[in-house]
């Protein structure tokens, strides 16, 4: 309560250097994470400093200003030349840093100068620098509020409350116009870059172009979202949601790998009729870039092979936002396979997989493809992420053969190379198979759980059909995890929706805010002029946001009039209104009343208008009833 | 629905007519500031430097709504003035009305020279000014202008208010004094004579009329008094005899009336074409009489 009765205290009205304090506080929390730790300290100490000194002497200054020069150079030991420093973030960095020291030097002076005025704002141009995160988005709004509310609340000198709802008006009426600005204004660069700082940003593991085998070989099954896919349509069959990664040709026991030799690009192929979706692909420090299967064209500064794996030139170390275009099919058109592929997709061993081999004697070979997948599920495996008994020097054997508990990748090394037993050049293709439950609207998340292998296998002249061999899992057993949130997703369908819902908002604002380009603008505008119903809702959007402005605007001004007297004659003015006599607002009682009495000759409103001064504003409380019957009377 | 749209309309384009903006030299730093985002933010299309950059301009934009209603519902009431005298610094007041429910904020009442600040309006104000007046005569206000940067400093909102009626401005005050004009009759009609007797010492009394024996006996000051004095209190002067140019007699004449006003004094004035009475008009009334001469 008392919180609530100093926030419309007038006489609580900070100070400027108060008020500059909070504004310097407010913008230097992103950079206490940027800047080494003896930079913390040295702000921490000049901190606790002004706390406890009443007055600051030259000695003081010197030994500050002497402690800055030591932190600054502990912070830029390893870069101090001028060969680091034109590095950016190096630069920045010194410049942030010099700007503490800097602002702490004439903070301790107690005297504000321009300079210390205006290094809030520094301080926040500053922090774009090294962030490019909704976090951030949120951080700068708040922080420009909350740099006007410090400036208004100065310049009133006036309750908190009073500044707030001048700055919370002032706020509100431009939100309009931030958005307008914000659709329309032209976009010259082409896309969103960064300056080349990644300090939001965390390098996820991911695919690292081999298969492992063993019974751990697999990612931590972990919620982590590796990549998120946008359809300009509705998701495409759940069943369809293979995203491609490596093709491994070779079989090395205790892990599959690609071909050693590079394969050639894939020859253009037109996107008439294909898929076209936007991936967010968080950084995994490899090169490979998912699509889903199959994708028809590569992104910039990448390149894809004929075996549809795109790879990007560089290790994916920042998140990469790229179009995709994709024709879903679990068959992959190659009339003619090369030598090379044939050599490596037939190759097995007889020896060490010598119960696979004999059981592979008992396959008919006319019964051809259909007959292996029959083959196969007579194996009668069994389907979970915790196999036990799987011997890396003999994987398929002891899986098949020993408790036929196993998962994708088992699955899919053991088909392989039944196919290539069988004269089917086979291949394994890893990557990640998105869960329909992970679904929003047109919003598609992939987490690293949904990391995946299957198998390609290559029919004669016509090319390569997918299998999914786990669907020949004879049963699945429920996973056994050990992540409590996963679990509790599980159980909690709703904590699951509104997790998916959070992300689908948060992608929104990433991909129309953040990832707002010209393409963007050009796509809106297009929109705009070819669907009238589009730039109604657009319209409609806008007025809404002024009226919502002005009414905020209204009620945060709007005194409300709680006497007595007031709430008696209120019925008196509802029916002047509907006769037409309206109340202006600046038109005192007496005045309004006379005016109409002028035009009426109505007496009772004299004697109204008189009783309701004397009632007001007399001490007097008795003169309430008889002003209340006149009242009553002429409403009669 | 309609009306209330009309309404806020009407009210929209009142503010905006009634109510004018200057930019101020922080302008500048507002460019400076919207500029250099605009390259950090165009360098790499960084959204959230635009949307930055767009915030600063908006925010600087409907800054200018909330300046003018700050000063909009603020008028100027004209107050009755006290005498004005030319080349006399002159004390205007006004009442400073807010006819808005909230308070104004930051408001500065200026004319050319002189200027109130007031931090904060809530209900009226007095606003005194100073001001002066070069000529006599009827002359218009000075011209007023309600002053305010407030919300945001780059912008500076006038509203400027225009007095309908005009001052009445008296001559100078300047000359001979009473008493040496008195002097002066004297000499001309005879000798000092007459001798009445003492009385208290008044600060209009010259010096040569110091009682200084009564003061040497220690008593309070005193003063002689003549028969010749009793004649002041039907002072007569002449307009064209006073001074040598008519500015100067009316200053001459301002001066005297204000001392024998100050004595309580009678006098008679004679212009060229009338004769104004003491007994008969009010100071007042001469002196507007003589201001617009």
């Amino acid at each position: 309560m008392k919180f609530y009765k100093n926030l419309h205290n007038t006489d609580l009205t900070p100070s400027k250097q108060q008020l500059l304090d909070a504004a310097l506080i407010l913008s230097i929390l992103p950079h206490i994470f940027i800047v080494k730790p003896i930079m913390v300290l040295y702000i921490i100490a000049s901190v606790v400093f002004l706390i406890f000194s009443k007055e600051t002497k030259g000695r003081h200054l010197f030994i500050f200003g002497l402690f800055g020069g030591i932190a600054l150079a502990f912070s830029f030991y390893e870069t101090f030349t001028f060969v680091g420093l034109r590095k950016l973030s190096v630069f920045v960095s010194f410049v942030i840093s010099l700007l503490f020291v800097a602002v702490v030097l004439q903070r301790l002076t107690k005297k504000i100068n321009f300079y210390l005025l205006f290094s809030p704002a520094l301080f926040l141009a500053l922090s774009y620098f090294f962030y490019n995160t909704i976090m951030m988005l949120f951080y700068a709004i708040t922080v420009i509020f909350c740099f006007l509310l410090l400036l208004l609340w100065h310049r009133m000198q006036s309750s908190f409350m009073a500044a707030f709802k001048m700055a919370l008006s002032i706020f509100v009426f431009s939100i309009p116009s931030i958005v307008l600005l914000f659709l329309i204004f032209p976009r010259i660069s082409f896309e969103t870059k960064d300056f080349g700082f990644s300090a939001s940003e965390s390098i996820r593991t991911g695919h690292d172009g081999t298969m492992h085998i063993g019974s751990d070989a697999l990612l931590v099954p972990s919620k982590r979202v590796v990549m998120e896919i946008s359809f300009e349509k509705e998701i495409p069959n759940p069943q369809q949601l293979y995203l491609r990664g490596s093709v491994l040709y070779i079989d090395k026991t205790d892990r599959w790998a690609p071909l050693q030799e590079k394969l050639p690009d894939l020859s253009y192929k037109p996107k008439n009729n294909a898929l076209a979706y936007k991936v967010t692909l968080y950084p995994h420090n490899k090169k490979w870039i998912y699509f889903l299967d199959h994708p028809l064209q590569a992104p910039q500064k990448a390149n894809i092979n004929n075996d549809y794996v795109v790879t990007s030139e560089k290790p994916v170390i920042k998140v990469m936002r790229y179009d995709g275009y994709s024709k879903l099919s679990n068959f992959i058109e190659e009339k003619t396979i090369s030598e090379t592929k044939e050599k490596y997709a037939l190759k097995y061993n007889p020896i060490r997989d010598d119960e696979l081999y004999e059981y592979m004697q008992t396959y008919d070979r006319t019964t051809g493809l259909m007959g292996l997948l029959k083959h196969f599920k007579n194996l009668n495996l069994s389907y979970s992420l915790k196999p036990s008994g799987i011997d890396l020097k003999d994987p398929i054997d002891s899986f098949i053969f020993g408790d036929k508990v196993g998962y994708c990748v088992h699955f899919a090394s053991t088909f392989a190379t039944m196919a290539r037993m069988a004269g089917f050049p086979s291949r394994i293709v890893t990557g990640f198979k998105a869960e329909a439950t992970n679904t929003y609207e047109n919003y598609l998340v992939v987490k690293e759980e949904d990391a995946h292998a299957w198998v390609e296998v290559y029919l004669e002249s016509k090319g390569w059909q997918r299998i999914e061999t786990t669907s020949y899992a004879i049963k699945t057993q429920v996973q056994q995890n050990n992540q409590l949130q996963i679990k509790e997703e599980i159980q909690n369908p709703l904590l699951h929706k509104i997790n998916l819902t959070y992300m689908y908002v948060r992608y929104t604002i990433q991909s129309w805010v953040l990832d707002y380009t010209r393409s963007k603008q050009m796509q809106l505008l297009k929109t705009l002029l070819e669907d009238i119903g589009a730039v109604l809702k657009l319209v409609a959007v806008f007025v809404v946001l002024i009226v919502f402005a002005y009414l905020l605007r209204q009620l945060s001004h709007q005194k409300k009039e709680t006497h007595i007297t007031y709430k008696t004659i209120k019925p008196v003015l509802k029916k002047l209104k509907k006769q037409g006599f309206i109340k202006e607002e600046h038109e005192t009682m007496e005045e309004f009343l006379n005016k109409v009495y002028l035009k009426t000759d109505d007496e009772t409103l004299l004697k109204i208008k008189n009783l309701y001064n004397q009632a007001r504003y007399s001490d007097k409380k008795n003169l309430i009833d008889p002003f209340t019957n006149v009242v009553k009377l002429w409403l009669q | 629905m309609r009306p209330q749209v009309k309404s806020l309309l009407t009210h929209l384009i009142s503010i905006n007519t009634s109510v004018l903006s200057r930019p101020t030299g922080y302008v500048w730093l507002l460019i400076v500031i919207m500029f250099a985002l605009f390259f950090q933010a165009y360098m790499h299309n960084f959204n959230i430097v635009y949307i930055t950059l767009f915030t600063v301009f908006s925010i600087a934009t409907s800054g200018c709504y909330f300046g003018r209603k700050n000063l909009y519902d603020l008028s100027l009431l004209e107050l009755p003035q006290e005498r004005i005298f030319a080349n006399q610094k002159a004390n205007l007041k006004w009442r400073l009305i807010n006819k808005a429910e909230n308070p104004s904020y930051d408001v500065s009442v200026k004319t050319e020279n002189s200027s109130e600040v007031f931090k904060k309006i809530t209900k009226d104000t007095i606003v005194t000014l100073n001001h002066t007046f070069k000529k006599r005569g009827k002359n218009d206000y000075p011209k007023i202008t309600i002053e305010s940067r407030f919300p945001l400093p780059h912008v500076k909102f006038l509203k400027k208010h225009k007095e309908e009626k005009t001052l009445l401005v008296y001559p100078q005050p300047k000359g001979i004094p009473l008493q040496n004009y008195i002097k002066e009759q004297l000499s001309h009609h005879g000798e000092r004579s007459d001798f009445e007797g003492i009385r208290r010492y008044e600060k209009s009394d010259v010096a040569s009329l110091i009682h200084w024996p009564s003061l040497a006996k220690g008593g309070s000051m005193m003063s002689r008094h003549f028969s010749y004095t009793a004649q002041k209190e039907g002072l007569h002067f002449d307009f064209l005899s006073c001074a040598d140019s008519d500015e100067e007699r009316l200053s001459q004449l301002c001066l005297w009336i204000i001392e024998c006003e100050k004595q309580g004094l009678d006098f008679t004035i004679k212009m060229p074409t009338n004769t104004y009475n003491s007994k008969r008009e009010s100071v007042d009334e001469i002196l507007q009489k003589l201001a617009q001469y």
